[in-house]
């Protein structure tokens, strides 16, 4: 009995020996790269947040143009929400916490780059569902001023 | 062409150079993007908390990195000074792609660089055993693929449930969500409008959902089954391609650190391509040996 417990365990380990080890580092350092739970779509909540720039005449900026994607700018929404320690999603950000996550936001975005637009307003399109339809709902986080 | 024995799985040599030379490219690919985007790493992470990371990613860092990482790449390619390269590859991996995290930046590229560290044992335990080598280099490479899949399975099943797919009607807002970040990307209108078509397509077929996130979800959770045997693992890598072909098409996200990894290592096409060539089609049941 005891053997045959020896050799199941041989054979895990040196089947998913390597597995075992980037589970266990993941379970030590969390999500600290290069260890992850790949959380992506873990579930499904009643909100969806999504952002873009518009400039002086209220016209959005192509994110590209920014050297930058939506995608990005989604995932630097969590990154900097994280690093103030603001809680967010499900449209639990007050105004003033949306005011200083997008002044992050923008203070990254903006650094070090030469921008044609005058004034720079970054918008939360945010979607749920209300009464089995969605709905969309657009907020202006903040705006920069005077490049 | 010479098999090696292994307790479970024959590896060719030629397979490890149709993985390897490829694997190499795709991550000197993502590499090479991180290090053009010239990020500042505002929000140090990992660890760009311990030192200033920026240091390698501007001025001659940058092109120490740069030089370095080429080097690690041809010495990789020439199979020279393995036990060393795939640990420098894997630091400097860790280095730059802790970077971009750094940047609010989430590329996924966790198991690309952890892929690099995983071969990295196979050359330190097994330097002195050539069979074994041959063997724990592929095999290594298999287990970190899956074990993200796996990973992603028990988030979906820890943060959800097992009700995980019947939760899937919400997918929309995903979808919308996806789609929209294409849209502000480019302001490519045509973007919004294929949102429209999908959410509808996905309205329409609220059981279908179901079926295939269950789907998705068994196939995440038993992906490190693939390690066990070659040819399951070939075919177990073809599903997880139509699976993420689907994901693509209906949500517009394509995770390339993850997804090329996973085709190289588990599918190997091109070590497929050269038996076909080599052999033609009757011999290509070579690679169920």
């Amino acid at each position: 009995m005891f053997s045959k417990i020896k050799k199941i365990i041989k054979w895990i380990t040196s089947t998913f020996g390597v597995a075992l080890v980037y589970i266990f580092g993941m379970l030590i350092f969390r999500e600290t790269h290069p260890f992850s739970r790949f959380p992506m779509y873990s579930s499904f909540p009643n909100w969806a947040y999504s952002f873009y720039l518009t400039d002086e005449n209220d016209k959005i900026i192509p994110l590209s143009s920014l050297e930058t994607n939506g995608s990005s700018l989604g995932h630097l929404f969590g990154s900097v929400s994280d690093e103030l320690s603001i809680p967010y999603g499900n449209f639990m950000e007050s105004d003033e916490d949306l005011l200083r996550i997008g002044k992050r936001m923008m203070e990254i975005l903006t650094e070090g780059r030469d921008l044609e637009a005058d004034q720079l307003e970054l918008h939360r399109k945010a979607f749920y569902y209300k009464n089995d339809s969605i709905t969309g709902q657009d907020i202006i986080m903040t705006y920069y001023e005077g490049y | 062409m010479k098999g090696i024995k292994g307790y479970k799985n024959h590896f060719f040599d030629i397979e490890w150079v149709c993985m390897k030379v490829p694997l190499i490219l795709v991550w000197l690919r993502s590499f090479m993007y991180c290090l053009a985007e010239g990020y500042s790493v505002p929000i140090p992470l990992g660890i760009c908390k311990l030192f200033d990371c920026s240091l390698f990613l501007q001025g001659s860092g940058l092109i120490f990195t740069i030089i370095f990482s080429l080097a690690l790449s041809v010495s990789y390619i020439l199979d020279f000074q393995m036990k060393w390269v795939t640990l420098g590859v894997f630091l400097l991996s860790v280095l730059v792609f802790t970077s971009e995290e750094s940047s609010g930046t989430l590329n996924r590229n966790g198991a690309l660089s952890f892929l690099f560290l995983a071969q990295s044992f196979a050359y330190w335990l097994n330097g002195s055993n050539l069979l074994k080598l041959k063997q724990t280099r592929i095999q290594f490479s298999i287990e970190t693929v899956t074990v993200g899949y796996f990973l992603s399975a028990c988030s979906k099943l820890f943060d959800s449930g097992i009700w995980w797919p019947f939760d899937g009607s919400r997918i929309t807002l995903q979808v919308l969500k996806s789609f929209h970040h294409a849209y502000y990307t480019n302001l490519d209108a045509s973007q919004l409008a294929k949102a429209a078509d999908v959410i509808q397509f996905l309205n329409e077929s609220q059981n279908m959902i179901v079926i295939v996130l269950t789907c998705a979800l068994l196939l995440e959770f038993f992906a490190l089954t693939a390690v066990i045997n070659k040819i399951y693992g070939r075919i177990y890598g073809m599903a997880l391609l139509l699976m993420h072909i689907g994901i693509h098409y209906f949500m517009d996200i394509l995770i390339i650190s993850f997804v090329y990894p996973m085709i190289i290592v588990l599918i190997n096409p091109f070590f497929l391509m050269v038996l076909f060539f080599n052999k033609g089609f009757k011999n290509m049941t070579l690679f169920l040996k």
